[in-house]
């Protein structure tokens, strides 16, 4: 057994260690289906804190999980039609090509700039 | 239910649909977390990635390899929600160059970067901006004034001494301060905008 790999982990990823899935770890993901039967303790918990968005960074920090198991996690949820990809920097997908990043849109560049200047502090 | 976790949680508004993430980096100590810290809603975060030793390919996807050697590699970041829509990430990483994967990973479809700089470690600030450079962000240089500085060099002289470049602004900003650091990441904004007009429009 790998010294750096703790045994745990690979009770948490459920076997699915491999996935190529590509998730942008400050993407938001949100519960798409609130129900938890058949899911894993680790994924109701995911699907519990989804209920509002997060980003998978957020999540790994949260649930004390390092983020590639939460991206396997998640993979896992989005496949079973639990969660979904609000946003990202980079949206994630299997095989979808990434859409234009919010840091190339104008208009949303002006209101990142706006709410910072407005921000209240 | 939720781990180790202690710390109230403090979920996004239902609102949220697009996060944008800004790097903050610089050399050890020069107040990356300070910056962080001044401004973000939530108490700045960890969170750990899983690399290989390696390094080559194999951390693709942030993908764990049981079979490979795999090393942990924490990174921090705190968040700002903009507007009912837009949240802000900001967020550290770690600087060495055998995690070059992770940091471009997180780095991709970033707004930009904030480097700080130390007048104290001029060989850290060069070091800083190289991996910014190669990564390709546009990027903002801030020098977080320490009191114990031997010499307070102008940011002339900084620009100078670290060979920064004549388009790059160059600022100096407490970290401490929220109001200097929100003016600092508008700035960084105002840079990311200059540059997509000098791109031809998509």
């Amino acid at each position: 057994m790998d010294p750096d790999v703790p045994d745990g982990l690979f009770m948490v990823v459920g076997g699915r260690s491999g996935t190529t899935l590509r998730l942008d770890p400050f993407a938001l993901v949100v519960t798409e289906r609130a129900d938890t039967a058949g899911l894993s303790l680790e994924q109701a918990d995911i699907v519990r804190i989804c209920d509002r968005p997060i980003a998978p960074a957020e999540l790994g920090a949260r649930l004390g999980i390092p983020l590639g198991a939460v991206t396997i996690l998640l993979a896992d949820l989005v496949d079973r039609g639990h969660i979904v990809l609000r946003s990202a920097g980079g949206r994630a997908g299997r095989s979808t090509p990434a859409p234009a990043s919010p840091a190339n849109d104008r208009q949303l560049l002006e209101k990142l700039r706006v709410g910072l200047i407005n921000l209240p502090l | 239910m939720l781990g180790s976790s202690t710390s109230p949680y403090e979920p996004l508004a239902a609102s949220a649909t697009i996060s944008m993430k800004i790097l903050v980096t610089g050399g050890f100590g020069v107040g990356k977390t300070t910056l962080v810290s001044a401004i973000s809603e939530i108490t700045p975060l960890t969170t750990e990635a899983e690399m290989s030793e390696a390094g080559v390919g194999v951390d693709e996807g942030l993908e764990l390899r049981p079979d490979k050697t795999t090393t942990t590699v924490a990174f921090d970041f705190g968040r700002i929600s903009i507007d009912e829509q837009i949240v802000l990430y900001l967020f550290g990483a770690p600087g060495q160059k055998r995690f070059h994967t992770l940091w471009e990973r997180l780095c991709q479809g970033a707004v930009g970067a904030i480097v700080l700089v130390d007048t104290r470690d001029v060989e850290g600030s060069f070091a800083a901006l190289d991996r910014v450079e190669r990564v390709g962000l546009p990027y903002l240089v801030v020098h977080n004034p320490f009191d114990d500085e031997a010499q307070h060099w102008s940011l002339e002289e900084i620009r100078t001494s670290l060979d920064i470049d004549a388009d790059t602004p160059l600022l100096r900003c407490d970290a401490r301060d929220p109001r200097q650091v929100r003016a600092a990441l508008a700035e960084l904004v105002v840079h990311r905008q200059q540059r997509l007009e000098q791109e031809p429009a998509r």
